[in-house]
């Protein structure tokens, strides 16, 4: 039997006290920054973190935390979080020279999370033809979302020129788009995207310090932020998958947002005393395309019926509460003068579409229709719905819920869904952008769009705003219903279930707007 | 069941003192498996009878009377079992689906026995290396966790119904084959084979006429028990969105569309649930007591 003395007991009570006391420095350390962790559900997150190769309806919310774009959209510049004013960001001015040119001015006050100044070698390089634009950019997908670029070049230490091959009176508004996202060109040069993707630094609010891609991505508050300092001490984006696990997620307490919700999670918040629901109608289009030179699918009639079958009301009412809204042609308000409000809406008339499916002799051969499972919100649903709508006009449709994108775009897809998030708010996004010569419909989707369509495109994209552009844009839109190369469904309405403590309001668009101006805590 | 043969009160091992056994355990069967046989027998009678006993279609919708709950609960709503979340009628869903599982159930089953028998048999009559070939091969296909065998078949071939139907028939393959081996080579060394062989019978009509009908009773057994598992296997990858497609339903898949709305509408997951949880408990159970029945060593 062993004995402890008093002083033993003493010696072992002091070594407890001194242990105990150990990690506390650590315990006060976070006792002092009193600001929350905000932890936000997820449907999934981007593979990379690279903000091009982010672009996504995914990847956004994280990037736009981690970047600040060389020039700001204002979405708060009106009420309803949807405003079009562009306001200084690290650009602290800009002017524009003539119709292919505009000059920036960097700001001084803007750091990277490393502490490096922004300069405009920073700005030039994140725009540049290597990186973007060239004959073979770093980031495949930059030639997409970039303008017709003739040249991005710094003019000193604080200036930077971007010249377009053709007039283009939308330049600034590009800037201030996610192409814009703006990257340190010593460390990007030095990891290549890939390393860059896992490790980011940007000018953001918010500075990187775990990613899990897949799982979860950690960020910190980055005090030395520009528009102050970040009202959350970390953010926590933690995927998952299920939205029913969302929502249940977000009432039991575990997260203080859940994104991507659907219109029947509403009934579920009602009556909730901790948490309610916040949704905006964001800049966005879910669509079909067709794959123009697949069987069936190469005639027109077909793909005319099957846009004039799809009763988009009874979708928006049955599946979105009516809260999802159908645009009157391949066009939003936000486009300001090439808007035009009494365009007539996407007609439904299946008495039509079942005469064109008669012409072109459809025999019954069933269409496949390619889908990942619920990737957009409600498009497994939708598409059950629209099977049914072409059923009833003679049309044979089989759903193929596949895995991944690779799936989807393997030979053999006649129609798939599809959304087109409008990069900037002008007419030329996306018509002449995403259905433009270089979009996927043209370039891999058998689209033949006619020699008028994109002629017209190459027009809308470089004429300034005016009577001339808004009539041309019109007839794009009217050209492209004509060829029907998809169809347009609606806009969805992306619905969040927030804390009610917090103040954070959404925007039209498909990012999360986390900047100290728009994230409070009660 | 050592109250057959107090009942028969013959010698053990004669056909008549078999058939009166057998007779009697019937009489004697307990409740548990009276359910289970009559679940499994509404179940069949709703399978062939599906379309006349479903109020509606499996694929017809009615958009806006979406999410109604069941009626039967004593709610004003036109359906019994509620709809879903397209307006579609739960209970005709359900019928529908009980007849999809099944046919793919009794199908892969079918298909995992003819498998494996065959199998079986071939290992049976050509021993030596070939026997241990295939055997080997039975190891393997035991070793191998089934569902994402199940998975990287799907992943390969993309999916299709009669995909589905092989793959399920292939799960449980292995166990008919070692079963049916085993029961062959024993038979074998029994007098009737020796006496046929002696008489001039070949291998193979001493196989196809004799054995396998000795055998059959062992095998009948061993699908019972197959059964529930192939329901679970296709129910599992309808689940995963890797089985049945839309919009043809089976039970897995109801089960799997029903899971984003359960916190809402309780009564989407409801039907299905309880009709898979009750159709693999039934032919469990059932196909235990046959086992018991039939098994001599358990007399």
């Amino acid at each position: 039997m062993t004995f402890i003395n008093r002083r033993q007991a003493l010696q072992g009570l002091a070594l407890t006290g001194a242990a105990a006391a150990l990690p506390f420095p650590r315990a006060l350390a976070q006792g002092q920054d009193p600001r929350p962790e905000l932890r936000i559900a997820v449907q999934g997150l981007a593979p990379t973190l690279e903000p091009v190769n982010a672009i996504s309806n995914v990847g956004n919310r994280v990037t736009n935390a981690l970047f600040d774009t060389l020039i700001r959209r204002d979405f708060f510049s009106n009420d309803s979080g949807s405003g079009t004013e562009l306001v200084p960001a690290i650009a602290k001015s800009w002017k524009r020279e003539d119709e292919r040119t505009v000059v920036v001015s960097i700001a001084d006050n803007v750091r990277f999370h490393n502490g490096d100044a922004v300069s405009a070698a920073d700005v030039a390089y994140s725009l540049s033809a290597e990186r973007l634009w060239g004959d073979k950019p770093l980031v495949p997908r930059g030639p997409l979302f970039s303008a017709a670029f003739e040249s991005v070049e710094a003019i000193d230490g604080r200036t930077v020129r971007f010249r377009t091959k053709a007039p283009d009176f939308s330049l600034e508004k590009r800037l201030a788009s996610w192409i814009a996202w703006v990257v340190p060109e010593k460390l990007y040069r030095a990891l290549g995207p890939e390393q860059f993707g896992l490790k980011p630094v940007g000018t953001g609010p918010y500075k990187l310090v775990e990613f899990h891609p897949g799982d979860r991505v950690v960020l910190e508050a980055f005090d030395d932020y520009y528009l102050g300092k970040p009202t959350a001490r970390r953010i926590t984006f933690q995927v998952v998958p299920e939205v029913a696990t969302r929502a249940a997620g977000l009432i039991s307490g575990e997260y203080d947002i859940a994104c991507a919700l659907t219109p029947d999670n509403l009934v579920q918040l009602e009556g909730q005393p901790d948490v309610e629901a916040r949704s905006s109608v964001i800049e966005n289009v879910h669509l079909l395309v067709y794959q123009g030179d697949a069987r069936w699918l190469s005639d027109k009639r077909i793909r005319q019926a099957l846009n004039l079958a799809i009763d988009r009301k009874l979708i928006v009412d049955a599946l979105w509460a009516g809260k999802a809204v159908i645009p009157n042609g391949f066009q939003i308000p936000a486009y300001g003068a090439d808007f035009d409000p009494g365009r007539p809406p996407f007609r439904y008339d299946p008495e039509k579409a079942r005469a064109l499916v008669k012409e072109a002799g459809y025999d019954g051969e069933p269409i496949s229709y390619r889908t990942l499972n619920d990737y957009y919100v409600n498009s497994v649903a939708a598409a059950q719905m629209m099977q049914e709508m072409w059923k009833a006009i003679g049309l044979n449709v089989r759903l193929d819920i596949l895995e991944n994108w690779g799936q989807v775009l393997a030979p053999g897809m006649q129609i798939r869904n599809w959304s087109n998030g409008f990069q900037f708010p002008d007419a030329s996004i996306p018509l002449t952008s995403d259905w433009g010569p270089n979009g996927s419909p043209q370039q891999t989707h058998g689209w033949k769009a006619s020699a008028e369509y994109n002629a017209l495109a190459a027009k809308v994209r470089s004429l300034a705003p005016g009577e001339e552009r808004h009539k041309l844009f019109q007839q794009l839109a009217d050209l492209w219903e004509e060829e029907a190369p998809g169809a347009v469904l609606y806009r969805p309405v992306e619905i969040y279930g927030v804390r009610k403590t917090i103040g954070w309001k959404p925007v039209s668009f498909e990012f999360m707007d986390l900047r100290p101006y728009n994230l409070r805590f009660a | 069941m050592t109250s057959a043969e107090t009942a028969a009160g013959t010698a053990p091992g004669t056909v008549a003192a078999n058939r009166r056994r057998k007779r009697s355990a019937f009489r004697s069967m307990p409740f548990s498996v009276c359910l289970g046989a009559c679940w499994m027998a509404l179940m069949f009678a709703a399978a062939i009878a599906a379309p006349w006993l479903a109020p509606y279609g499996y694929a017809e919708q009615q958009p806006l009377l979406r999410l109604k709950p069941p009626a039967l609960f004593g709610y004003e709503t036109p359906f019994w079992l509620g709809s879903d979340h397209l307006g579609r009628d739960v209970l005709s869903r359900v019928i529908h689906a009980i007849r999809l599982s099944i046919v793919i159930a009794v199908a892969g089953t079918l298909i995992g026995a003819c498998v494996g028998t065959a199998v079986g048999m071939l290992a049976a009559r050509l021993r030596g290396w070939w026997e241990e070939a295939l055997m080997m091969l039975v190891d393997v296909q035991a070793s191998l966790p089934f569902m994402i065998f199940a998975l990287t078949i799907v992943a390969f071939f993309g999916n299709n119904f009669w995909l589905l139907v092989i793959i399920v028939g292939l799960a449980g393959w292995e166990r008919y084959a070692r079963l049916v081996r085993g029961l062959v080579v024993e038979a074998e060394t029994t007098g009737y084979a020796a006496a046929l062989r002696a008489v001039g019978a070949d291998s193979w009509r001493i196989y196809r006429h004799h054995i396998l009908r000795n055998i059959t009773g062992a095998l009948l057994v061993q699908m019972t028990l197959n059964f529930p598992e192939t329901i679970m296997i296709e129910t599992g990858l309808s689940f995963l969105g890797l089985g049945v497609q839309p919009p043809l339903t089976s039970l897995g898949l109801l089960i799997s569309e029903s899971r984003n709305y359960i916190a809402i509408a309780w009564w989407i997951a409801l039907a299905p649930s309880i009709v898979a949880a009750f159709t693999t408990l039934s032919v469990c159970v059932v196909g235990d007591w046959l086992r018991d029945v039939s098994d001599v060593r358990l007399r």
